[in-house]
């Protein structure tokens, strides 16, 4: 196992650990088995301005965050001005490289996707410099691979490496899917409470 | 690996059937369906160009026939009705055309169906083709093991002969030694026989020798009884042959006589080396003996009727054989001096005649012809046709005569073979004018007209040594040119008048003798080779020696 | 070898006549549009040879479409797969040409993944490619290419230039030594059911070569109980390899220019009938 990748066991043991501490701060992380593989699923609801959103994506996405940890939707901002998204991500593991990627889907009220494009220009400030050049290898539409259907994928070919020097520089024992997540999360709004770092 | 190569045959073939089922048979089609759609595309849009057009001019005729131009507007309207009525003609057309496309891409489908059945024929045929492919390939593969197989026995063979041909040289070696160790043998063998046989002779001496002294003490006794002898007879019983130890080079004329009234062609010493006869031109025979430094004439014989060309002695000196230009040959007695055979025969003159044993005598003539006579019968026994004038011969063994001849070859004849053929020949450069045996009868020294001697070897049957000499010129068909006694020198005269010796092992001139004023015809040797005397085409007769 | 060079080139010219139907309910004009036929190579993507059909066909629709997408027998084809694939999986001995509808409404979105331009396809195109060099080298082969030779690679597949694209490919399929695959990338499908993807060695641990056979039981665990091998084909590019193929050799010489072995099981029932 090359360094940064690791097992389906391991994913397994520690995508368990993960749900168990989601459980304890009510993180709406849940285990689903599909196709006898188990993967690690959130469904969350957010709202976003439509126009206009350069500046202020990342606040927002933030107060979103509080808003949906909280379940308060009655606090939304105008609707004319944004609309609410539904975010479902999910945690698959991926044998080829042997490490966890992040399959994602925002859909609207409708229940229609939302397009690639606009799913681009929704990525944090920061990651748009980085989009402009590698957004076809960055994030595109892939196909689900326990089920079938299209989803939003993080590509995982960089996962690996990225993660052995994340372990190479630390002094202690890290938890692998949780430094992984808030590393690659914030990038399509996902976010990861501190909690799941410090409760090992 | 074969059956590697059998999936992958499988797979190539499953994909080549596939290409072939599923893209070839469209790739046509398709194109053609493309371009006519295209075409009927274009047509299409020139259609609503055109129909646009006709809208336009209809626009135009109503606004003209508004204007009032009825009848011009009512005839454009006319032609432009034609015009629409044309195109709507056009149109119709194209539609059929399409039709007939519709019904074009029909027809292809159905050939396409029969080509599908085609190719699917050829498919089974090509399948039994690669499986006979494979058998015939095994078969050529067991073909070449067994080439592979042939071709190594073939090698081992070839080693083996070549082995056995090594063992063969080997054993030729052997065999050649072998011989050479047998020859060795014999010659050792021969060698103690030549002891045996030198034994045996000293026996014999011993014993004559004990004869002897009986006889002497006989004799004594019989002196006793004084009895009167009779001197002369003693030199005539009592025959001794000369001996030479060594034969010397005689350096000056110890005697010059003239001999006969006219050219002397002939001198020869008798076996004891006391006497010498003379034969010439006038006929005669003359004996001489040398004595206290002058030629003293001991007789002549007479009977020839022309001039007499060669002399012989028998073995014992007892008689003397002369030939003669009257085609004849004569033998007298010594002793009493009488004519006592006369052999005629030859049809040209004789130019040769020896004793072959002492009942037979051997002739050649100018009649190209050798005769041998029995003196006891008194007749020819034998004519043998040389085929060329006969200038000398000289007999060996009793039965061997070698002849000399004017077609410049030697021939060798066996007289108890068949007579017309001759054993041997030798071609020389000139025609032979003389020959003479070496006293050891290996040599023979030969004399030519082209100015020179050979000598040649008769074991060898060649020419050993040439002997030649700065003025040496050969007089006349009949200069004889002899051997010393030991085979040390040669002799001959020239026509110069000077006597030429030569050192036969050095192959040089020894000495030129100068006293004749004529060309020297002949020679002879002392048998005991202290002197040498020589004839000339004078009268003359000179002897020679060193002291 | 000559003749594993002659069975890419086959491979290579593989096409499939396709007849393309606007379908009858989204027809807006009045004339009939009629057929469109291509023949298509079966290693490349719906979205690099439909650009005529779509030419031809958006004269007779809404102007107000949607993006355009085909179907075959109720099926819409996800344009992600190579045609051969889609073709041994849902035409696999339907008549020639295969008659697929093309569509400009009702995108299925949960179905088909959208493409928005060609470089969303060399996008999917090379995360496969990059995915099956992860499974045969960790990731080596690709990585150690320049950004010229992927450009060359996906080039030498839309250019249909064989010689081209397998100057490039023949390093990611490089099988020996240190280079040997670690596993083989592969996916079997079954209609209906999602692709299954598996990690396989090509090699057991006695260095014998696993063959089609061994590849297919251990991918399907229930290959026997379901009696699977009676019932479907297996089938892949067209043709229908014997089971004792080696799967290192399939690997470097079946697989689809992504580098994958797509292995279909196709019903015996159904295309017998």
């Amino acid at each position: 196992m090359a360094a940064g990748s690791i097992s389906r066991d391991e994913f397994q043991s520690l995508v368990k650990k993960f749900v168990d501490i989601s459980n304890k701060i009510d993180d709406k992380w849940h285990l689903v088995t599909a196709s006898s593989s188990t993967y690690m699923l959130k469904k969350m609801l957010a709202t976003t301005v439509c126009c206009n959103r350069l500046e202020n994506i990342s606040n927002q996405m933030v107060s979103d965050m509080e808003i949906e940890s909280l379940e308060d939707v009655s606090c939304m901002p105008d609707v004319s001005e944004s609309k609410t998204l539904t975010y479902e991500y999910h945690v698959v593991y991926n044998e080829s490289y042997a490490v966890p990627v992040l399959y994602f889907n925002i859909f609207t009220n409708d229940g229609r996707l939302l397009p690639l494009d606009e799913v681009w220009s929704q990525c944090p400030t920061h990651y748009q410099t980085h989009l402009k050049d590698n957004k076809w290898s960055t994030l595109t539409q892939q196909e689900h691979p326990l089920l079938g259907r299209p989803f939003l994928q993080l590509h995982p070919c960089h996962t690996a490496d990225f993660m052995a020097q994340v372990i190479s520089k630390s002094s202690q024992k890290i938890n692998y899917l949780a430094c992984w997540l808030s590393t690659v999360g914030p990038m399509v709004g996902l976010n990861i409470p501190s909690d799941y770092m410090c409760k090992d | 690996m074969a059956t590697d190569t059998n999936w992958k045959r499988d797979l190539l073939n499953q994909i080549q059937r596939r290409n072939r089922k599923q893209s070839y048979p469209f790739i046509h089609l398709i194109q053609t369906n493309n371009k006519l759609q295209e075409i009927a595309s274009s047509l299409h849009l020139k259609n609503v160009q055109l129909q646009v057009e006709i809208e336009r001019l209809k626009e135009e005729s109503i606004s003209s026939h508004v204007r009032g131009d009825g009848v011009v507007s009512i005839a454009t309207t006319h032609q432009l009705e034609q015009k629409l009525f044309k195109l709507q003609e056009e149109l119709t057309e194209m539609h059929k055309k399409r039709g007939e496309n519709a019904q074009q891409i029909i027809d292809l489908n159905a050939l396409l169906q029969e080509k599908e059945k085609e190719i699917q024929h050829k498919d089974t045929m090509i399948s039994s083709m690669v499986e006979t492919n494979v058998t015939l390939k095994q078969s050529k593969k067991a073909l070449e093991f067994s080439i592979a197989e042939l071709e190594a026995t073939n090698q081992m063979l070839k080693d083996e002969h070549q082995a056995l041909q090594m063992a063969f040289t080997a054993l030729e070696e052997r065999y050649r030694k072998t011989q050479e160790d047998n020859s060795d043998l014999i010659q050792r063998w021969m060698e103690q026989k030549a002891k045996d046989a030198d034994r045996m002779n000293a026996e014999n001496a011993d014993f004559i020798k004990a004869r002897q002294q009986r006889l002497a003490k006989d004799l004594e006794e019989a002196a006793k009884e004084q009895v009167p002898v009779d001197l002369d007879k003693g030199p005539v019983d009592g025959y001794i042959p000369a001996v030479c130890v060594m034969a010397s080079v005689p350096s000056r004329a110890q005697c010059v006589f003239d001999a006969h009234e006219g050219e002397v062609y002939s001198v020869q010493w008798n076996a004891m080396g006391s006497f010498f006869a003379s034969g010439g031109a006038d006929r005669k025979i003359k004996l001489w003996e040398y004595h206290n430094g002058v030629c003293e004439s001991r007789g002549t014989l007479v009977g020839s009727n022309a001039g007499i060309t060669s002399l012989d002695y028998s073995q014992d000196d007892s008689m003397l054989l002369g030939a003669s230009n009257d085609f004849a040959s004569r033998i007298w007695t010594v002793v009493d001096q009488r004519l006592r055979h006369t052999l005629t025969g030859h049809s040209g003159k004789v130019l040769s005649a020896k004793f072959l044993t002492e009942g037979k005598v051997v002739s050649g003539s100018h009649d190209r012809t050798l005769k041998i006579w029995d003196l006891v019968s008194k007749s020819c026994v034998k004519t043998i046709f040389a085929g060329s004038s006969c200038n000398d011969l000289v007999t060996l063994y009793g039965a061997s005569i070698i002849s000399g001849h004017f077609d410049k070859r030697i021939r060798f004849w066996d007289t108890r073979g068949p007579a017309d053929s001759s054993i041997n020949e030798i071609l020389l450069q000139g025609r032979l004018t003389s020959l003479a045996l070496a006293s050891d009868k290996n040599q023979l020294l030969c004399c030519t007209r082209d100015d020179c001697l050979k000598i040649i070897d008769l074991r060898m049957n060649q020419v050993s040594c040439t002997l030649t000499a700065d003025g040496f010129k050969v007089g006349c068909d009949w200069s004889r040119a002899v051997f010393s006694p030991d085979r040390e020198y040669a002799a001959a005269g020239s026509g110069d008048g000077h006597l030429f010796v030569w050192n036969v092992s050095k192959a040089k001139v020894e000495k030129i003798l100068k006293e004749h004023s004529h060309a020297v015809v002949a020679c002879s040797w002392n048998p005991s080779g202290v002197s040498l005397v020589s004839c000339e085409k004078g009268k003359k007769v000179v002897l020679w020696s060193d002291f | 070898m000559a003749d594993d060079r002659e069975i890419l080139r086959e491979l290579w010219d593989g096409k499939i006549p396709v007849s393309f139907q606007l379908a009858q309910e989204e027809i807006y004009t009045v004339e009939q549009p009629d057929p469109f036929f291509l023949l298509v190579p079966r290693l490349t993507y719906f979205p690099l040879v439909t650009d005529k059909v779509y030419r031809h066909m958006v004269k007779h629709v809404d102007p107000d479409h949607g993006e355009m997408w085909l179907e075959f027998d109720n099926q819409p084809l996800k344009w992600h797969y190579p045609i051969g694939v889609l073709y041994d999986l849902y035409g696999y001995q339907s008549e020639l040409p295969w008659t697929l509808t093309v569509h400009f409404k009702n995108f299925p979105e949960d179905e088909l993944l959208h493409c928005p331009s060609k470089e969303a396809v060399e996008s999917h195109f090379m995360s496969v490619v990059k995915e099956a060099d992860a499974l045969k080298h960790r990731g080596q082969a690709i990585n150690n290419m320049q950004k010229k030779d992927h450009k060359a690679l996906w080039t030498g597949l839309m250019n249909d230039k064989f010689d081209q694209f397998w100057s490039v490919n023949k390093k990611l399929m490089e099988n020996s030594g240190e280079d040997a695959f670690k596993s083989v990338p592969f996916r079997i499908y079954q209609m209906d059911q999602i692709p299954v993807q598996k990690l396989f060695k090509p090699v057991d641990d006695n260095g014998e070569n696993l063959t089609l056979k061994n590849l297919l039981s251990i991918a399907l665990p229930d290959l026997e109980e379901k009696g699977i091998l009676s019932r479907y084909r297996v089938v892949t590019q067209g043709i229908e390899p014997p089971l004792d193929v080696p799967v290192g050799w399939m690997s470097e010489h079946l697989s689809y220019p992504d580098n994958f072995l797509h292995i279909c099981l196709v019903s015996r029932g159904h295309s017998e009938s």
